[in-house]
This record gives structure tokens, C-alpha cells and sequence, in this order.
């Protein structure tokens, strides 16, 4: 039961990972680069957005989670 | 510039506040510390911490200052190559340490897998590349961590290479990976907190438009804002393939995959990937695409993020900088050092020297590896730094002698066709081919070999990707030919814990009495 978990843990980490993987190594930097786009300001300001959102976001999720692990793990 | 004290102070109040923790939580915690729990923590850590501390294993003082150096060179292309180069790695390891944990559920490092999977010479192949990239990391850690306390603070960088390792060395030899654990968690927090006060101000006092007017005056505008800078993409080949070495041949890494609970092993490192991109990504844009966006008068790239930080909060940012730049090199030392004094407990003291050592005497042992490389690991920083060694050389050739594992490593776990000659041979010719055409071509490139025309990137690049090709070709055409299979499954019950171990031996030694 427990190989069981396991291996559906790795089907799903492995499908993650490698789908991840893609899109920031070729799909996004290969379409970029490919058609040479330059950034116009809109686009700078999204980009910086994206950049400042994910780092607050990430930050968060790092943050609190593990406390609420522990407080899920002390319910149970 | 701040004074040296405020480096000293800093340096004291965070190795007194942690060791204090550490000792606190000892004596708090209802379980008594042996050696299984010192070197894996009880295998019970949760998704979250298990993400929060790769994320802090994975970000070196090189991915404050580097990443940020590459944002100032090659504009917004630097800082994605930079985290996407470097966070694919951690995401891929998900699939390998969900393996390990299958098939060797209770090893302690990955070596001691290799150990049972593979023959003797492919164990002492590997120690070597384990240890080889452990030794270089701590000492880059604290390279970087002395040259920026150095050139923010006046302190002397002897001083603060030697001090630097004392204070997240005493505190792990105390507590263990289980003390690293809470102080990586800590130091991500806090590294989190201080980029988006940087990021904040950036908006607040510039805007975005300033800068992107400034990045366009530039004369190297072409390439500033795009996607399509071929130096960028250069540093990001780079960084993809030295990066593999770093990550899948550290057993910090393989640490926090045994640490963890079963159904936390995988999605810590997808978590902890993902956040972990936001890192470099948001430091070398808001601080190093930033500062040329400003037109700021920086000599040397690698300088661009802290004195983008003193442009933006005087002082106190460069205070701030420096809290974040040394959060970053206590928890990747302690990490780096937990790893280091698992291979040689494991696999050189309770495999070779000592193998019925009581688990009294291994936490003894184990205590006293952490303390001697704790403080070795600054002299080598020293003799880097005298060697004239930078952070950016160290950082992108640390692939071409660590990344000829990979492969035959990665292979041996998920592979049942793997062979031990192939994947020998193929870590061995990896690493000296891929050293020869760094070698060759710094010199066909630039008429000499000095450390300049080393660490020129297509130099890198070249050495990099014949690492992987080489032994690439040879494991997995060396299996392909010889049909031999391993079997995974006779080998799971071959690993046992230090204190399953010790229970035995008490057992075996009462019947012989009886």
C-alpha cells in the first residue's frame, strides 16, 4: 500500500517536473527568443509585476504553511 | 559604508541567536538525540519546512549577488535564465528522491544506495564527487559571504572567512540537520521579508518607467530588454547544465529528500522549486536590471545588488542586505555541512573504520566531523580567495568537475540495466574530457590559460556540455550493450537505521553470552 502511494507520488512529481521544466526552459524562453520580441513598457511592467507577485506569493506560502502543517498535524 | 563593527555584530548576534534556539529546542524536545536523529532528522519532516529548507539550501550568496550581476549585464533576460536555469534542477530532483525513498527507504545518504547498487570503485568514484562538491560549495558560501561583509562593511575578509563558518558550525553541531531545519525556515522567512521591502522601495522611489527609459538609452539596449540576448542565453546553457552537478550530486539535497516524511519526499521539491524561482528572479530584476536601469556607476557587476540596495535605503539597506546575504550563507553552510559530515560518518566511519560503533559514540563522531570541517571550510576560503578565485568562476566551472556523476548517479536509481563499468567509466571521462576542452578551447579562444580566458562563457560552455555527452554516451551505451539487470527490490531491505543497526548488534552480542 505504502509502494502504491509512492509510485503514484512519483507519476505525479515526474508529470510536474518535466511539464514545469518545459515550459521555463524551451516553450517561454524559446518563443521569446525566437521572435526576438523587445519588451515595450506594458510589457516591462507585467514583467516586473509577475516578478514582484510570485515573490510575495511564494513568500507567504513559505511563511505560513508550516504552521499550518502543525496545526493540522496536533488536530488530527 | 558601514563600519566593520556592524559586520562583527551581525556576525555575533546570529550565531548567538541560533545556537541559543538550537539548545533551547534541545532541551525542549521530548526525544533524545542519537545519531539516526542528528543525521535525519527522525524522517519526519512535513512538505512545507522540507520546501522552506530547499529553498534555503538553494539560494547562495552567489544567487543574491550573481544573479543580480547577470541582471545588470544582460538586463531582463539575466534574471529568468538565471532562476529558470537553476530551479529546473530542484524540480527534477523531485523524481529522483521519491526513487530513493522507494528503494532504500532507510539510507542516510545517497552514496550508501550507490554503495549497495553499484560495485566498491563506484562508491569511491562518487564519494569523491559527493565530497568534491560539498567542500567547493561551503567554501564558495563563505567566499561570498566574506567578500560582500568585506565590501560593505570594511571588515577584514580573513577575518570574516574564518568567522563566517563558526557561526552556523556550532550550532549544527549541537542540534543536527533537525537545528538546520528551523534556522533554514527562519532565514527563508526573513530573506522573503527583506526582497520585498527592496522590490517595494524600488517601486515606490523609481517606478518602472524610469527604468525602462533607462534601459533603453543604453548603448547595449538590443539586448537589455529581450529575451533574445545571446550572452544571456549563453549564461543560461551554462547555468542549466553546471547547475545538475550542484544539485544532484550534493547530498544536501538527497539530505532533505531522506529527512522528509514518504508523502512529503516529491512535492517538497516542486514547492520548493517554484518559490524558490521567485527568488533570483525578483533580487536580479529589482536590484541588478534595476541599477543599470538607473545608469549607476558600478565597476563590477558582481557589486551590483548591494550597492543597489545602499542606492535605495542608504544604511540601512545595505544592513538589510547583509542580514539577507548572510541568512543565505548560514543556512547553505549548515546544510552544506550536515551533508559533508553524513558521507564521512556514513560512508567512510560506519562502513570502513567503525562499522559496530554504538550510536553514542557516532553522535560523538558525527559532532566532531561538523566542528574540524566547520573550521577547515573557512581556511579554504581563504586560500581561494588568495588563489585569486572569484565567486562568478567558481560558481560556472563548479559543473565541469562536479555534473560527470549525474547521469551514471541518475541512471543507477531509476535504471534496472545500468552498469557498474558503464557508469564508472562514464563519471570518470565525463569529468577529464570535459576539464580537456575547457582547457583546449580557453586556450584556442584566447591564446593562453589564465583564470580570465577559463572563465570566458563559451570556454564554460564547451567544458560543460562534454561532461554530460561523454558520460551520458558511455553509462547508458555501455548498459544498452552489456543487457545486464539489477534487481531494485533485493535490495530495499539492505538499509538499516543507526539505531535498528545498534539494536542487533545488542542482540547478537546477548545471545552469544547466552
Amino acid at each position: 500500500m505504502e509502494d502504491k502511494q509512492l509510485m503514484k507520488d512519483a507519476k505525479m512529481c515526474t508529470r510536474w517536473a518535466l511539464g514545469l521544466t518545459f515550459i521555463l526552459i524551451f516553450a517561454f524562453p524559446g518563443t521569446m527568443f525566437l521572435t526576438g520580441y523587445n519588451y515595450t513598457l506594458q510589457f516591462f511592467k507585467g514583467w516586473t509585476y509577475l516578478a514582484f507577485a510570485w515573490l510575495v506569493i511564494a513568500g507567504l506560502y513559505i511563511s505560513i504553511r508550516p504552521w499550518v502543517e502543525v496545526y493540522l498535524e496536533k488536530r488530527q | 559604508m558601514l563600519t566593520s563593527t556592524t559586520g562583527y555584530m551581525i556576525l555575533l548576534i546570529f550565531g548567538v541567536f541560533f545556537t541559543g534556539l538550537t539548545i533551547i529546542m534541545q532541551r525542549r524536545s521530548k526525544t533524545k538525540m542519537t545519531a539516526e536523529e542528528f543525521s535525519t532528522a527522525g524522517r519526519s519532516v512535513g512538505t512545507r519546512l522540507a520546501s522552506a529548507s530547499i529553498i534555503a539550501a538553494w539560494t547562495w550568496a552567489a544567487t543574491l549577488m550573481m544573479s543580480s550581476s547577470t541582471g545588470f549585464q544582460y538586463g531582463i533576460s539575466g534574471p529568468y535564465w538565471y532562476a529558470a536555469g537553476a530551479c529546473i534542477q530542484v524540480l527534477l530532483f523531485a523524481i529522483v528522491a521519491i526513487h530513493l525513498k522507494r528503494k532504500a527507504p532507510k539510507a542516510h545518504t545517497f552514496l550508501e544506495f550507490i554503495g549497495k547498487r553499484f560495485d566498491q570503485k563506484n562508491h569511491k568514484l562518487m564519494m569523491f564527487f559527493a565530497l568534491m562538491t560539498n567542500i567547493i560549495v561551503t567554501a564558495m558560501v563563505i567566499l561570498g559571504g566574506a567578500i560582500a561583509l568585506n565590501s560593505l562593511t570594511g571588515m577584514n575578509v580573513y577575518v570574516a572567512a574564518l568567522l563566517i563558518p563558526l557561526t552556523f558550525t556550532i550550532y549544527t553541531m549541537i542540534g543536527g540537520l533537525k537545528a538546520s531545519f528551523i534556522a533554514d525556515y527562519l532565514n527563508t522567512v526573513m530573506i522573503f521579508v527583506i526582497l520585498t521591502i527592496f522590490a517595494t522601495v524600488v517601486y515606490m522611489k523609481f517606478g518602472t518607467t524610469t527604468i525602462y527609459e533607462g534601459l533603453r538609452a543604453l548603448p547595449e539596449s538590443q539586448q537589455m530588454l529581450t529575451m533574445a540576448s545571446v550572452p544571456g542565453l549563453l549564461f543560461g546553457m551554462i547555468n542549466i547544465i553546471g547547475n545538475f552537478g550542484t544539485v544532484f550530486v550534493d547530498q544536501s539535497y538527497w539530505q532533505r529528500a531522506i529527512a522528509s516524511k514518504d508523502s512529503a519526499a516529491s512535492k517538497a521539491y516542486i514547492y520548493g522549486g517554484v518559490a524558490w524561482f521567485s527568488i533570483p528572479f525578483a533580487i536580479a530584476t529589482f536590484l541588478g536590471v534595476t541599477a543599470a536601469g538607473l545608469g549607476l556607476n558600478i565597476t563590477d557587476p558582481d557589486a551590483s545588488a548591494p550597492l543597489m540596495a545602499a542606492e535605495l535605503l542608504g544604511s540601512v539597506g545595505s544592513i538589510l542586505f547583509l542580514v539577507m546575504l548572510f541568512m543565505a550563507v548560514m543556512s547553505t553552510g549548515a546544510a552544506e555541512l550536515t551533508a559533508i559530515t553524513n558521507i564521512i560518518v556514513t560512508d567512510i566511519y560506519r562502513k570502513s573504520i567503525n562499522p559496530t560503533a554504538s550510536s553514542e559514540k557516532t553522535l560523538k563522531v558525527s559532532r566532531i566531523v561538523t566542528l574540524s570541517f566547520g573550521l577547515a571550510m573557512g581556511i579554504l576560503s581563504v586560500l581561494l580567495f588568495n588563489i585569486g578565485i572569484g565567486l562568478g568562476f567558481v560558481y560556472m566551472a563548479m559543473g565541469i568537475f562536479v555534473s560527470g556523476a549525474v547521469i551514471p548517479l541518475t541512471i543507477g536509481l531509476l535504471w534496472k540495466r545500468a552498469t557498474n563499468n558503464g557508469c564508472f567509466y562514464g563519471a570518470l571521462a565525463g569529468m577529464v574530457s570535459g576539464i580537456t576542452v575547457w582547457l583546449l578551447s580557453a586556450h584556442m579562444l584566447s591564446g593562453e590559460i589564465t583564470v580570465e580566458s577559463l572563465g570566458q562563457l563559451h570556454a564554460m560552455l564547451y567544458g560543460n556540455v562534454t561532461v554530460f555527452v561523454v558520460s551520458g554516451v558511455i553509462s547508458i551505451g555501455h548498459a544498452l550493450i552489456s543487457k545486464q539487470e539489477f534487481d531494485f527490490e533485493a535490495m530495499k531491505d539492505q538499509f538499516k537505521s543507526f539505531d535498528e543497526e545498534e539494536k542487533e548488534l545488542q542482540l547478537a552480542t546477548e545471545r552469544e553470552v547466552i
